[in-house]
């Protein structure tokens, strides 16, 4: 065999071999195994610390604390002897995206957090990312030389966009610095088949966990609602690449195939309630956002989880109004924003806000007394307000 | 960061307004005839400019005068931006300024109150169904063989020294006409070229002086008339 059929016969094996070197996490005695993947991580880690100090991420103990534990949960005792402890980054953007670095470290966005309805949905997003840090596919990516980069799929450009709304501009530094690799981490970004195995495997960690692999569809449907966002928007990109369909089709294949095994356990559905109270920061923060960028329906939709887990909270019911009241100054909206106003009064009744926002209301819908009383209120309690001249104009008005 | 939710303008038309200029249906981010029916009165904000053109107010009138005309002609209702500028100039005393009287610096509080309570009593007056914004800003052009395209319009490339084809990139104003909804949702943006603000000396591309900004009224009357085209 001459030198040049050599070179193309190792060229096709090559891919092979190196699939088969590389070894789950939970099969190798230590971490990372290489030089190669330990300058990945060094470029993933340095990925992560400029997000960090991007502005983006919000740090939260409990919220962390809870993501943990049922990491732990998912995981059992497999990473025991490598000394690896996963941990999230939460990052204050309300599209869903979540992806996990090579050393383990799972970044979500408020988003996901809020648009998932119980824990086994959300587990059904963390064991997917966990399974991609387990079978190590970020490295095995490097290895096959799939670097193919798609603008709005991955990560950088998602990150990239996190930072532009705080800066106005695209920091394109945090897209290519590590060069293509990072536009691929996000959970559409790596090969068909790394997806797949993530997503089977994910079942299984659910399995374990004792929850239900059922909530793993309407977890990934709901990964579709980056729609929301209008077109020419980038974050809308991420969700509208076609093969979230396809893997929505695979995951239900194999949830029949785990069903159909003998010895399989019906997971449970744990209550939304206490999903929403461990997640009840990121509620709030993610409706705050929603409001900033007029998606109101999306942040009532979080503030009803809130006031779910935390009815007595009147900043919840205050905001709830301001959903409506920013939507329309007219007609239902006008009366829900009224209605949400006197519930945040019934849980703190000092909320000056709330005094005014009803006086504001209450002159649209020509009730003068109520308008009148509602403002004196306000100024009685915040005399000092930036806008409380402007408050005591329109009580001139009306008397 | 809290910035005032007129203000707030989706990323991307920060990012390429260009973009935007290319097609007149994607200036609008809802069916064109819906467009119409929906915003039967629209009431303009003052003409705002990046603070770097120092824009004479002889120049936000006549682009107003523009925009008015064009919209009215097309059977719109427009409120003139002197009923929000006298609401607002109302508010500001009413809240004792929205400079600090000590540091001489701007009160972002005071300011915001007196932002979004004009904006509210403009509609609580006039009920209008969208409100405009008109903006100067810098964009960039696109220039080969000493003339400039870019947001519908033209310019040769004044220069100096011989010319030797070059091509590129060169800095541009641009007039903006936008319109948002009640929820403050961007619901039409379109941009009208005005006037290079660089011009060629050799292979060097310098700033036009400031004080050469504006002088062409008809440029100033056509990139006004372009933003507010697709309408």
């Amino acid at each position: 065999m001459n030198k040049l059929a050599l070179l193309v016969l190792a060229a096709l094996l090559l891919p092979v071999s190196v699939q088969a070197k590389t070894k789950p996490a939970y099969e190798i005695p230590t971490l990372p195994e290489k030089e190669d993947e330990e300058s990945l991580w060094e470029s993933a880690s340095k990925h992560e610390m400029r997000l960090r100090n991007s502005g983006t991420v919000f740090r939260d103990r409990e919220i962390e604390a809870y993501l943990e534990s049922l990491a732990d949960r998912l995981i059992g005792d497999r990473l025991d002897h490598l000394g690896i402890e996963l941990d999230f980054m939460l990052v204050a953007e309300p599209t869903l995206n979540g992806w996990v670095y090579p050393y383990g470290t799972v970044g979500l966005h408020t988003g996901l957090l809020v648009r998932m309805d119980n824990e086994a949905q959300l587990a059904a997003i963390v064991a997917h990312e966990v399974s991609h840090f387990m079978q190590r596919h970020t490295y095995r990516e490097m290895l096959d030389g799939k670097k193919q980069s798609v603008l709005g799929k991955g990560l950088g450009f998602l990150a990239s966009a996190a930072l532009a709304r705080e800066t106005g501009t695209f920091d394109k530094g945090v897209m290519d610095f590590t060069g293509e690799l990072w536009s691929n981490l996000a959970t559409s970004g790596y090969s068909k088949k790394n997806e797949y195995v993530a997503d089977e495997e994910g079942l299984d960690l659910m399995g374990y966990a004792g929850l239900s692999i059922d909530e793993s569809i309407p977890a990934f449907h709901r990964l579709a609602e980056n729609e929301a966002y209008g077109a020419g928007d980038p974050r809308k990109m991420w969700s509208s690449h076609p093969r979230l369909e396809d893997r929505i089709s695979n995951l239900q294949k194999e949830i029949k195939k785990k069903k159909r095994k003998k010895g399989h356990e019906q997971g449970t559905v744990p209550e939304s309630v206490q999903y929403y109270k461990a997640i009840a920061p990121a509620l709030m923060i993610n409706a705050n956002l929603d409001i900033r960028e007029q998606q109101y329906e999306r942040a009532r939709d979080a503030l009803d989880k809130y006031i779910q887990a935390i009815p007595d909270s009147p900043d919840a019911h205050f905001l709830r109004g301001e959903s409506y009241r920013m939507q329309s100054m007219r007609g239902s909206e006008l009366s829900e924003a009224v209605a949400a106003y006197r519930e945040a009064l019934l849980h703190d009744s000092a909320y000056a806000d709330a005094y005014r926002e009803i006086g504001m209301a209450m002159r649209v819908t020509k009730n003068r007394g109520e308008a009148i009383a509602a403002f004196e209120k306000y100024l009685e309690i915040a005399p000092e307000a930036p806008d409380a001249g402007i408050v005591r104009g329109y009580l001139e008005g009306l008397q | 960061m809290r910035i005032a939710r007129l203000l707030i303008i989706p990323l991307v038309l920060l990012l390429a307004p260009s973009i935007f200029a290319a097609d007149k249906d994607q200036a609008f981010t809802t069916d064109k005839r819906d467009f119409k029916k929906r915003f039967a009165t629209i009431a303009l904000s003052p003409v705002d400019a990046d603070p770097l053109f120092n824009m004479p107010d002889s120049v936000a009138k006549i682009v107003e005068e523009e925009i008015t005309k064009r919209l009215q002609r097309r059977g719109y209702n427009v409120l003139p931006s002197s009923v929000l500028a006298g609401i607002r100039s109302t508010m500001e005393a009413q809240v004792g300024g929205t400079t600090n009287a000590e540091t001489g610096e701007t009160d972002a509080a005071r300011l915001q109150a007196v932002r979004s309570h004009a904006l509210r009593e403009l509609w609580l007056q006039h009920q209008f169904d969208g409100v405009a914004t008109i903006r100067i800003s810098t964009t960039t052009a696109q220039f080969a063989k000493s003339k400039a395209e870019w947001d519908g319009v033209t310019q040769k490339v004044e220069s100096e020294g011989r010319d030797k084809g070059y091509g590129g990139g060169i800095v541009a104003s641009s007039i903006s006409f936008a319109v948002f909804d009640e929820a403050m949702r961007v619901q039409y943006v379109y941009y009208g070229g005005l006037e290079l603000l660089q011009m060629r000396v050799e292979a060097q591309l310098l700033p036009v002086p400031a004080d050469q900004y504006f002088l062409d009224e008809k440029r100033i009357r056509k990139a006004a008339q372009i933003a507010v085209s697709p309408i």
